[in-house]
Order: C-alpha cells, then sequence, then structure tokens
C-alpha cells in the first residue's frame, strides 16, 4: 500500500514538475524541467505541413518566395526575405528566412551564409564563384567555407575551382519555363575531396534561378529555386 | 494574402533537425576489453582511444561483472575506474566480492607506418588489489590483408602480476610481488610491485570485416587463480574468442567465449564531446542593421538628442530590454556614455556560450542606437558580477559578417577587458530586475556509491527550490525536500577513527524524510579590477550550516586566479530541518586554479578540511570548448591511511555534461557527476553555494575567446 502511494506521489511529482520566474534554478529540479522543456519544445514538434505549392498560390503572394531543400538531413523549406544590404566589399547581400529562424544569406544567388541549421556555414569566401555566375572571373579561383563545429570553433576548408559552361537549357519552376544556361563549379580541396556546385542562370537578366551548392560534410549539398522573384 | 501568411509562418524546419542528421558511418578505431580498455576481449591492446572519448562499459562472465569508464585524457594519457562484482566468492566474509579499481594508460609510440602503437598500462594501480597488474603491448593495423575486407588489428604484449602469472618467461626485471588481499585497505599507488614478478606474452587478433562486424581472438596469460581456486569458474584453455557488432555510433555490442567455459557479453557506450548526439541548432539571429552613408544622409548623424541624453537613455533602454529577452538575454543596464558610446550590461539566460551572448546583444544595438554611436562596450555579468567588458566597433559588425573568417576578423578588432563595477546616474535599470523570485518544483535523486551490499542506493523524492533576488548581488535561496523512495539510510556504517563528518550520511538519509536540503543568503560584489567577494550564511548544505567567506583574484586573460575562504561550519541535525549538533569547525583554503591552455585547468586548495584535519586537493579537469568537462581530484591531509580508513585517502573523478549537448537546444544548464569510490571523513571539504570562481570562469575573457566561433550565431 505504502509502495503503491510512494509511486502515486513520485508519478505525480514528475508530471507536475513546474516553475515560475526568470532566473533557471540550478538544482536537480531546474535541470530536469530544462530537459522536459527541450524535449516538448524541441523533438517532439509534429512535422510542420507545407503548402502544395502551384503557381497560383505563388501569384497571391505578396513577398518573394526561395525554396530550399537539403537532400542530406530530408530537409524543405520556403523562404522569405529578411534583409537586403549592400555590403562594403562584397556588394548586395540577401538574407532570406524560415517561420522558424533558420537563415541563408546569398550574393546574386551565390550563398555565403546559413544561420540556424546547425553547422552552420559562418562565412565564406565566394568573390571567384561570384564572378564566375555573372560572366566574369578567372579560369581558377579559391572558394573557402567557414563552417561551424560542435566544439564552439569553426572549421576552415578551402578548395580550388574551375567552372564549366554545360550550354543552354529551358528550367521549368512551378509551371513558368526560363531560358538559362547550366553553370558547373568544380572544385577539390588538398584532401581530394571533390565537389560540384550548380547554377541555372536566366541568359537575358542573369538572375540565378536555380542552384546546388556545397555547405560542408555535416549539411552536405543545399538546393535553391527562386519560386517568386518580386 | 492568406497563402503569403501560410508560407511565411510555416514553421518549416525539416531543414534544420532530423533524426540521426549528424551521425556519420561508425568508422571503428578501437574497440574495449572486459576491463573496459582498448583491447582484444580480456587482454589490453596498444592503441588509444581517439582523444576525448568517454567509454562506458559493462561485461560479465562466470559470474564476474566489471562496470567501467575509460577517459581518453589527452593522446598520450588515459585513465579508468571500474567496479566490480564475483558471485559465489565465498570466502574471506564475502559471499560476492565487490571493489573498484583505477587503471592508468600511457602511449608509448604512435602508430606509424611500419611501427606498431606501444602502450604501458597499469591496471588496479592502488594497494594489492585482485586485478593488479602491468604491461607493455604493442598494437598494429593492417587494412585489407590477403585481399581480406575491412582491417585487421594484431596485438601482442608482455604482462605482469595478473597477466603475468600464466606460461611466463621469467622475471625480467626480479623482486617478488605480493599476492591479492582481500581485506586490505587499498588506496595508494603500489609502485614497490609494479613490473615485478613473473611476465609473460599474451596477444591476439582483431578482424574488423566492416563498419559493423567484428571478430577477436586471443591468447590470454591470465590464469584467474583468485577465482578458480575459490570456485567462481573453471578455467580450461588459454584462448578466448568473439564476435563483436556495432549497433550505432555509441553501442557496441559482443558475445565471447572465454577460457573454454564460459559464455561472456561486453556492452561498450562510447562517446566523444566533439560529437554530440545532435547538433546545436539556434534560431539564426536578428540582421544586423547598417547605418546609412554619412555624406547622404547627415541628418541621420544629427547629435541633437545630446542635451536629452537621460531620458533617450531611458526610452532605448525600456525598448531594448524586451527584445533581448525574446533573444534570451537579460539586460541589466544601459547607458549612454557620451553621444559615441553606449554600455550595455547583459547576463546570460539561456546560452552556456557568451560569444552568442555578445553577438546577438551587439546586432540588437545596431538597430537601435543612434547612428552617431560607433563603439559598443557590452559587460558580460554573471550573478550580478561584471565579469569581462566587450568592446566592438559598429563599424565592423557592419562591414565582417559576411567576410572570410568573420569570427577570427572580429575578435581580432574587439578589445576584451576586466568590467569596470559602477554606472553612472543617467543609467536606465529595468524595473523588472529587481526583487526577483523564480521557484521550481521537480524531482531529485540523491545516489550513493559502492555500499558494500549494492553498488548503488539512491533516495528520490520531490523539490521544492525557489531564489530571491532583492536587490543586485544578493540572493536568498533554497532548497525542501520530501523523499518518496530510498535506501541510503540501508548503507552499512562504518567507523570512523576522525569526526563523522561525512561517514554519518546513512544516519542523515534515515532521519530525514522532509528536509531542508539548504537555505541561505548570499552576497556577493566586485571587491575591486580584479577581484570579487561573496558572503555566504545559512544551511549551506545537506550536512553543515555556517557562514563563509571568499575572495578571488581573476584578472581577465589570467591563466592564473587565486582564491581565499574562510568558514565556520557547525554539523546539522539528522533530520535536516533547523537544528544544528554540537559538531562545529573553523575550515577553509587558499586556492590556486591555474589554465594550462588545451582545455587543461589545474586546481590546488590549501588548507583546514571538516575534520579538523589540514592538507591540499589537488585536481585536473580537461575542459572543452562546448563546456564538457572530465576531471580527477585527490587530497592528502594530515590523516594517515590507517586513521582515514578503507580507500587511504579522498580521491574521485568528475563529469560535468552541459544539457545542450545532449539536447542540440541552448540552455545553460549543466549536469555534473562527482564519482568517488569512497567516501570517508578525511580530506571532506565544506560544500558552499555559489563559490566564485565556477560562477565567473564562464563569461571570463579566456572562456569567451574559446566560444568565440559562435559570435555571428
Amino acid at each position: 500500500m505504502k509502495a503503491r502511494l510512494t509511486a502515486t506521489l513520485a508519478l505525480t511529482a514528475l508530471i507536475t514538475a513546474c516553475s515560475g520566474g526568470s532566473d533557471e534554478l540550478r538544482t536537480q529540479g531546474g535541470r530536469y524541467l530544462t530537459v522536459v522543456e527541450t524535449l516538448q519544445n524541441g523533438l517532439f514538434q509534429p512535422e510542420p505541413e507545407l503548402p502544395n505549392v502551384t503557381r497560383a498560390l505563388l501569384d497571391g503572394l505578396t513577398v518573394p518566395s526561395l525554396e530550399v531543400t537539403v537532400p542530406e538531413r530530408d530537409g524543405l523549406a520556403y523562404l522569405v526575405p529578411l534583409i537586403s544590404r549592400t555590403d562594403a566589399r562584397l556588394g548586395p547581400l540577401d538574407t532570406w528566412t524560415t517561420g522558424d529562424g533558420t537563415q541563408l544569406t546569398l550574393r546574386s544567388g551565390i550563398l555565403v551564409a546559413t544561420r540556424g541549421l546547425g553547422d552552420d556555414v559562418t562565412s565564406t569566401d565566394r568573390r571567384g564563384s561570384i564572378a564566375f555566375v555573372t560572366g566574369g572571373g578567372d579560369a581558377n579561383w579559391p572558394l573557402r567555407l567557414d563552417i561551424q563545429t560542435s566544439t564552439d570553433g569553426v572549421e576552415r576548408q578551402d578548395f580550388n575551382c574551375t567552372g564549366q559552361r554545360n550550354g543552354r537549357v529551358t528550367l521549368e519552376i512551378v509551371e513558368l519555363t526560363y531560358p538559362v544556361e547550366s553553370l558547373s563549379e568544380i572544385c577539390t580541396d588538398s584532401n581530394g575531396t571533390r565537389i560540384e556546385n550548380q547554377y541555372f542562370v536566366d541568359t537575358r537578366d542573369g538572375t540565378v534561378w536555380q542552384t546546388r551548392q556545397w555547405a560542408g560534410e555535416k549539411i552536405g549539398y543545399m538546393n535553391t529555386r527562386i519560386l517568386k522573384k518580386k | 494574402m492568406g497563402a503569403a501568411f501560410a508560407l511565411v509562418a510555416a514553421p518549416t524546419l525539416s531543414l534544420a533537425q532530423g533524426a540521426g542528421t549528424t551521425s556519420q558511418q561508425p568508422s571503428v578505431t578501437s574497440t574495449l576489453n572486459f576491463y573496459g580498455v582498448p583491447g582484444l576481449i580480456d587482454m589490453p591492446s596498444g592503441e588509444p582511444l581517439p582523444d576525448g572519448t568517454l567509454a562506458l562499459s559493462v561485461s560479465s562472465f562466470g559470474g564476474q561483472t566489471r562496470t567501467n569508464a575509460t577517459f581518453q585524457f589527452s593522446p598520450r594519457i588515459s585513465g579508468t575506474f571500474r567496479y566490480i562484482s564475483i558471485q559465489d566468492w565465498n570466502s574471506d566474509g564475502f559471499e560476492t566480492y565487490r571493489d573498484r579499481s583505477f587503471d592508468a594508460r600511457f602511449l608509448l609510440t604512435r602508430e606509424g607506418r611500419i611501427r606498431p602503437a606501444i602502450t604501458v598500462g597499469l591496471q588496479d594501480l592502488a594497494g594489492t588489489g585482485i586485478y593488479a597488474s602491468e604491461y607493455v603491448v604493442a598494437t598494429k593495423n593492417f587494412d585489407r590483408p590477403f585481399s581480406l575486407p575491412g582491417r585487421v588489428k594484431v596485438t601482442a604484449g608482455l604482462g605482469w602480476g595478473r597477466l603475468g602469472n600464466l606460461g611466463d618467461i621469467g622475471t625480467p626485471f626480479g623482486g617478488n610481488r605480493p599476492t591479492f588481499d582481500p581485506g586490505d585497505t587499498g588506496g595508494s599507488p603500489s609502485t614497490d610491485q609494479w613490473f615485478r614478478g613473473p611476465a609473460a606474452p599474451f596477444g591476439g587478433v582483431e578482424w574488423q570485416v566492416n563498419d559493423k562486424f567484428g571478430v577477436k581472438l586471443e591468447y590470454s596469460s591470465d590464469a584467474y587463480q583468485p577465482e578458480t581456486s575459490r570456485g567462481v569458474f573453471e578455467r580450461e584453455s588459454r584462448f578466448n574468442f568473439g564476435a563483436e557488432y556495432q549497433v550505432s555510433r555509441f553501442l557496441r555490442v559482443g558475445g565471447y567465449y572465454l577460457y573454454g567455459s564460459e559464455i561472456g557479453v561486453n556492452a561498450q557506450l562510447v562517446t566523444n564531446p566533439s560529437a554530440p548526439p545532435r547538433a546545436f541548432t539556434l534560431a539564426g539571429p536578428r540582421p544586423v542593421i547598417t547605418r546609412p552613408d554619412r555624406n547622404a544622409n547627415p541628418e541621420a548623424y544629427s547629435t541633437a538628442w545630446a542635451p536629452a541624453k537621460g531620458t533617450v537613455t531611458q526610452q532605448l533602454g525600456a525598448a531594448i530590454e524586451p527584445l533581448l529577452r525574446e533573444d534570451g538575454i537579460r539586460l541589466e543596464s544601459l547607458t549612454l556614455q557620451s553621444t559615441s558610446r553606449v554600455e550595455a550590461r547583459v547576463t546570460s539566460l539561456r546560452y552556456s556560450n557568451n560569444a552568442i551572448v555578445i553577438g546577438r546583444t551587439a546586432r540588437l544595438l545596431t538597430a537601435t542606437m543612434p547612428a552617431t554611436v560607433d563603439t559598443f562596450d557590452i559587460i558580460l555579468t554573471q550573478n550580478s558580477l561584471p565579469v569581462t567588458q566587450v568592446t566592438i566597433r559598429r563599424d565592423d559588425l557592419e562591414q565582417l559578417e559576411f567576410q572570410p573568417g568573420a569570427a577570427d576578423l572580429l575578435l581580432a578588432r574587439t578589445t576584451l577587458d576586466s568590467a569596470p563595477r559602477g554606472t553612472d546616474a543617467e543609467t536606465f535599470v529595468p524595473d523588472s530586475l529587481y526583487p526577483r523570485f523564480s521557484w521550481a518544483i521537480g524531482p531529485f535523486v540523491r545516489p550513493s556509491f559502492f555500499d558494500v551490499e549494492e553498488p548503488v542506493r539512491l533516495d528520490a523524492g520531490i523539490a521544492l527550490s525557489a531564489a530571491y533576488r532583492p536587490a543586485p548581488g544578493w540572493l536568498i535561496a533554497g532548497e525542501l525536500r520530501q523523499r518518496l523512495v530510498g535506501n541510503v539510510e540501508d548503507t552499512a556504517t562504518s567507523p570512523s577513527q576522525l569526526p563523522a563528518v561525512r561517514t554519518s550520511a546513512p544516519l542523515f538519509a534515515q532521519e530525514g524524510d522532509t528536509t531542508i536540503e539548504n537555505l541561505y543568503v548570499n552576497r556577493q560584489w566586485k571587491a575591486g579590477k580584479d577581484t570579487y567577494a561573496r558572503l555566504t550564511a545559512g544551511y549551506l548544505e545537506q550536512m553543515f550550516g555556517g557562514v563563509s567567506a571568499e575572495l578571488l583574484w581573476q584578472p581577465p586573460e589570467s591563466r592564473l586566479a587565486l582564491g581565499i575562504e574562510a568558514n565556520y561550519a557547525r554539523q546539522r541535525d539528522f533530520d535536516q530541518r533547523l537544528g544544528f549538533q554540537d559538531y562545529d569547525i573553523f575550515t577553509g583554503h587558499v586556492s590556486a586554479y591555474y589554465d594550462f591552455g588545451g582545455g587543461y585547468i589545474g586546481q590546488v586548495d590549501v588548507g583546514r578540511y571538516l575534520a579538523g584535519d589540514y592538507g591540499a586537493t589537488f585536481s585536473v579537469d580537461r575542459t572543452f570548448k562546448n563546456g564538457w568537462s572530465v576531471g580527477g581530484f585527490f587530497t592528502l591531509t594530515d590523516v594517515s591511511s590507517a586513521e582515514f580508513g578503507e580507500g587511504s585517502f579522498d580521491k574521485g573523478i568528475r563529469v560535468s555534461i552541459p544539457l545542450e549537448w545532449l539536447t542540440g537546444q541552448p540552455t545553460t544548464q549543466t549536469a555534473s557527476f562527482p564519482i568517488r569510490p569512497i567516501q570517508r571523513d578525511g580530506g571532506a571539504r565544506l560544500f558552499v553555494p555559489n563559490r566564485l570562481y565556477p560562477q565567473l570562469r564562464d563569461a571570463d575573457a579566456r572562456a569567451l575567446r574559446e566560444d568565440w566561433g559562435r559570435v555571428w550565431e
């Protein structure tokens, strides 16, 4: 009887664990609550329902839309512009965000940073890539990724790249077609790791409609598509 | 518009998470033996674990169970703590024999193209322990030998002591070694017997067929004399073999046939602080807002507001405070020091990494401060103590975020210094800051390890904890506990020749169901440029109450910190309510903390302990940038081994794991596990809540540099 009462009380205690005030208490109870809250908020949230994207739906949008997929993580998200700015050295930069704060910063469609993905691309040197997709540049160029590590550091990865122009094709994105040039950026690092980024660039105004870009070993490749430009 | 809302608000991110996204293919480097160290089945091997690896394992065969914890403290040094039980012992007064032991291993040579990895190991290195042995062992890996798939690992070694008692080749270093003594108090390193007596060769082969399967075959040099002579099991063969399966990145299991008579199993849980189960993920920050060009928009840079600086400060502070709180940061104060400089004092509410606090505060300042303000002084405070001042130029924030090497560039242009104490009259202080009250109701667990009857005893129940902060630096806190289940009270009490300051734990457990775990008043303040002070009074811990005073000197960027602490402590009543017993003592220590770099932190505390003994505690911790720490400590005092009793002197290991490492979500909470093989009365230190050094370390300039990689996150 006593055992049953005790078990009931213990169970009640676990279920009713709660707290108040703005300071996390550094007691066992405080830690327990942190874990419970994390599990509730972070890990066990249902997968969000994504809309069925049609051109009619996109036409109804008042803001541009960027689709991003991360095959390595089975990830798909639709991003909206957060801010556009011009950097003194790098030129225009567009930061896109999801509803829950995952951010991608692109310049001329080239990925220059991610935030909120985990194992993020902290910063990059993509000047060569940008020159390549905007029609200029050298025969070879460096590509640098600074990847966030799990020990709060940043790991630098340096590649040497060349470009390949694959000719003109027609690209379809949600019921609309664009005349684009297909470009490949082929890069290797000193360990022999080889990556291949792809870009589909509008032959009329240079818009980079669709890309596949390497974002470090943990994230793998990211695919971006502009669903709605303006 | 509705569609736009759907796309904007869809809280998508399957991008960020996804179970197992960080898991990699298990590329097995070293596997564990039955003693929890890199090895074959019962024999050790020569290679180390990857640096920083923490390996927990449980093995069992022939009624013998070994629970092992191994930590690869540095690339060459590892330590193991082990708890064992041997059933059917039926002698020396034990039905089941239980013991604890420590191992140390040192890698002599790393594996090269031709050269093998060679390790020298000391097993059960203290006292005349049951597993006492020493060995030198070499291991060489061969990838795809004879066109076989996978990797073959060949191991050969020479063992002394337990590993030298079967098929010995003589006594290379001569001497006799004492035999195993089940009644020995143990605890002290038995250097006089190391590598003495007969030595015997052992060896074997491990074939890692692919990333999942491996098989092992070994020749053992262990005669298992103490066990077979007591009928624990019968040893029929010198050969052991088995197969292992890598279940996941963390877990490996194996089944074996040992000594020609016994089936064995081994489960290995291997983790590394630098490989969290889930990637740390944090929603992206607010964007840096750049100011308009000065030439194009000179009005934006007007200082017409200067005469009303006080009012502007109040308005800006009131605007920023809720936004920062939303970002998991508490604004302690905001001061516009001039039209070009602002000081914001902040405390982390959510992040153990303070670079994130700096980055996010700075981002918000770029969005809110008048354009003329071009310098941000962000002061990290911990429990009202201003610790480090970080001075960042607004221009750098605007220009560097997307430059290659952005984190390093910003750090190079940022100044880290000791935080000033005061603020001026125009300072904005949020109304909600004081008084502040927080509380939590939740479960508690109080474990008691390594009793002779039960290896783990637990008391568990529900606890109400509360903290009240009436003014800066003041804290009134306490915890009320109701035990619901437990068996710590059944722990055998053992007589002590010293005042029973810790061995009375079972009495505390027997008399306390509804208890006050602690209840105290704490006042702390910054006493000088680099010095911090603390006064604490009340029921400080489960067994003692009293008064404690501490002074800590910790300059920014300094590897060395010095502290002094003086306490008057009186033993509490066993029922852990308000009363006290007669025993009281003045106790205190002078402490030195030294950061050796590379994450190694040493600490020496010299002084008087609770039982009135004088001595020193030495500890070393390996800390990782993400907040993990693993370390060990020992205390030597003027109490003799005989007076101390079992274990000879106080020692133990401790592990701290940040909860965000486990969950991938930001939190400042850390789970700590100190484990002592046995707690006696000698070398026992008073537990005082809110000691200064641990409070300040995370916000110190050195720690901030370690954290800096996440400043833009």
